[in-house]
């Protein structure tokens, strides 16, 4: 179990991250989640001892990292993929680390083996491509045979058949009652591997549940516009359903599809002009939380409960653009529009893709 | 601290670095020593020039090796920490062991083997094209008498306690070419141009207090302290003896190696001990 608690780092006047609280559970994958540049980097290094903490403390089953012996072999960690020199070759990587685990060179090659790097062994890292990289970061986690793991951005360079690796792995992991944490700024990349997820945005905690919970704070949005708002409104309400303005003059009515309101305002014999589902798939909730307002969702008040008082989206998406907050005269939303079934890129590129 | 040397020999082995450096060592003390030792065989003429008659001359194309090659030991050493910087494996040596101290102690104690292996190559390059050249050309090489030997070892620790200095040097800048450039700057101009300096003031006029000054002050540098743990500088002999007042060598010997502790602990206090990212 990893233990999180009220961990601050400071970088001069930066607050990388700001009083952070959260557990991981064995038996479990946490994805840790958040725009680059959140803080998870600057985390998981406090956490294993190579940046200081301003304040707060990481523990491993109650134990700091620099508390541990042989920490490596409890602790494994994978961090970024730049960390090798490159005239070494991946066997001679992990056999520099082995001593210090209490490994010997069997387990260096048994672990390449399970990455997938067995033809490579004898091969400098300077050749390697950066999913090599990747998965010798793994293998040198795996090393110890750990109970717990660390991976930032683990599937960063890695291809499709990688990715699918990696999740594999993990959860066969996890099934055997070990804790993992794995860094992400794309939900997407993670969703299929991870239990829980803590995301965090400018270094606090913005949410922290299992995928499950989060999956269901994705409630259907609908566009509509209906010759009487205000006979709308009233008849969603009287259905429980959620209603908001929306900025082109129309409503935006929460937890109920197209065809419910159809239905109902059909009913209820009320005018509608548009009728429209807003797609929120599962990265959108992730980019809600994280303040980073997607394109389907103009006008967006969280929930109560589900942002933590005092936080703030950051500065540049406080505030839309002129275009959004208020439509030139004349402009209707596309009738017909409907976004594509999934909001997300099927692959992201390495970096910075979602930004 | 067992399995932190372990991993700092097996770190230093994995890369090409120590063969690529112990050829370059090899190379350069090899060839300028063979150049000096023809030099001094086709000078060496009874009637008009140099008599070499006794093994000093040997001596001072052994001396080839700490004069010029005790930058390669340095190097060893200093590499063990600016390679860590410059590819940011300080990451995963500081995941196998996080307590720094134990990794800076363990670069310190392995860079003397090291160090001192360095240094037979360095020294093994003086004497074979020596003994060679002089063996052929009939001068003596004292390589059969016990005071040469003596001689021998006492450059070659000489030379493996600039391993040590490398080591807190490095720690102090952690920037490779800085480093080298420094070292470089350090031993080679500053040391020398101070003492042309001591030489000139003391013959410009009165104030002999400022001769003994800077010489009291020089024989406590890097370089001066390693010339008189060998005893038989290359300057020396060429009548370039800025420095009549020199370190006993037992003293050298702990003024060198303190150096290099010296710059270790302030590496450590305020360089070694920082976030790494």
């Amino acid at each position: 179990m990893i233990e999180v608690r009220a961990l601050t780092k400071q970088f001069g006047s930066l607050v990388a991250v700001n009083n952070l609280s959260f557990v991981a559970q064995p038996g479990r994958v946490t994805g840790f989640l958040g725009p680059n540049g959140s803080g998870k980097t600057t985390t998981l290094r406090a956490a294993l001892g190579l940046i200081t903490a301003t304040s707060g403390v990481v523990t491993f089953d109650g134990r700091r990292y620099q508390e541990l012996s042989k920490p490596a072999a409890q602790v494994g960690a994978a961090l970024e993929a730049s960390s090798f020199h490159p005239g070494r070759t991946a066997i001679g990587h992990l056999r520099a680390m082995a001593p210090g685990l209490g490994v010997d060179t069997r387990r260096c090659h048994e672990v390449l083996d399970l990455v997938g790097l067995h033809d490579a062994a004898k091969k400098r890292v300077g050749k390697f491509s950066l999913g090599m990289r990747g998965r010798l970061g793994v293998a040198a986690a795996l090393l110890g045979n750990p109970r717990t793991l660390l991976l930032d951005e683990p599937t960063n360079g890695l291809d499709p058949e990688g990715i699918a690796w990696i999740r594999q792995l993990l959860r066969a992991m996890a099934a055997e009652g070990r804790t993992i944490v794995i860094s992400s700024h794309l939900l997407s990349e993670v969703e299929q591997t991870v239990d829980d997820v803590v995301i965090i945005a400018q270094g606090r905690l913005i949410h922290q549940s299992s995928l499950d919970e989060l999956k269901a704070m994705d409630r259907p949005r609908t566009h509509v516009v209906a010759a009487d708002p205000a006979a709308l409104a009233r008849l969603a309400q009287s259905r429980g359903w959620e209603v908001q303005p929306a900025p082109d003059g129309g409503l935006t009515v929460y937890g109920a599809d197209a065809n419910a309101i159809g239905q109902a305002a059909f009913a209820a014999g009320l005018e509608l002009h548009q009728l429209a589902s807003l797609h929120a798939g599962l990265e959108e909730t992730f980019l809600r939380l994280t303040g980073q307002f997607g394109l389907g969702a103009p006008v967006f008040a969280a929930p109560a409960g589900v942002v933590p008082p005092g936080y703030a989206p950051p500065p540049g998406y406080a505030a839309p653009p002129p275009g959004y907050a208020a439509p030139p005269p004349g402009y209707a939303a596309p009738p017909a529009y409907v976004p594509p079934p999934t909001a997300l890129p099927p692959q992201a590129g390495p970096e910075g893709g979602a930004q | 601290m067992i399995a932190a040397l372990q991993c700092e020999y097996r770190k230093f082995f994995s890369t090409r670095m120590w063969w690529v450096l112990s050829l370059c060592a090899a190379g350069y003390i090899a060839f300028f020593t063979a150049m000096m030792a023809l030099a001094f065989h086709f000078a060496g003429d009874p009637q008009n020039g140099l008599a070499i008659t006794d093994s000093s001359w040997a001596h001072v194309l052994y001396s080839m090796a700490p004069s010029y090659g005790y930058v390669f030991p340095a190097l060893i050493g200093a590499m063990a920490i600016t390679q860590e910087y410059r590819h940011k494996t300080l990451t995963p040596t500081f995941l196998v062991e996080p307590r720094r101290s134990v990794v800076l102690t363990a670069k310190f104690i392995s860079a003397l083997p090291m160090g001192l292996a360095m240094s037979a190559i360095c020294m093994a390059s003086a004497i074979l094209p020596t003994a060679l050249i002089f063996g052929l050309g009939g001068e003596p090489t004292g390589l059969g008498t016990a005071e040469t030997w003596g001689v021998i070892v006492r450059m070659l620790l000489a030379l493996a306690l600039w391993a040590v200095l490398g080591v807190g040097f490095g720690t102090l800048l952690h920037n490779q070419v800085l480093m080298i450039v420094l070292l470089l700057v350090l031993t080679q101009l500053i040391e020398p141009v101070a003492q042309i300096v001591a030489l000139v003031v003391a013959n410009v006029g009165d104030p002999a207090w400022w001769k003994d000054l800077i010489q009291d002050v020089l024989m406590y540098f890097p370089g001066a302290a390693s010339n008189a743990i060998s005893g038989t500088s290359f300057y020396d002999m060429m009548g370039m003896d800025f420095m009549p007042s020199a370190l006993p060598w037992g003293a050298a010997i702990a003024v060198l190696a303190g150096w290099g502790v010296l710059f270790g602990v302030l590496g450590y206090l305020f360089t070694f001990r920082r976030d790494v990212s």
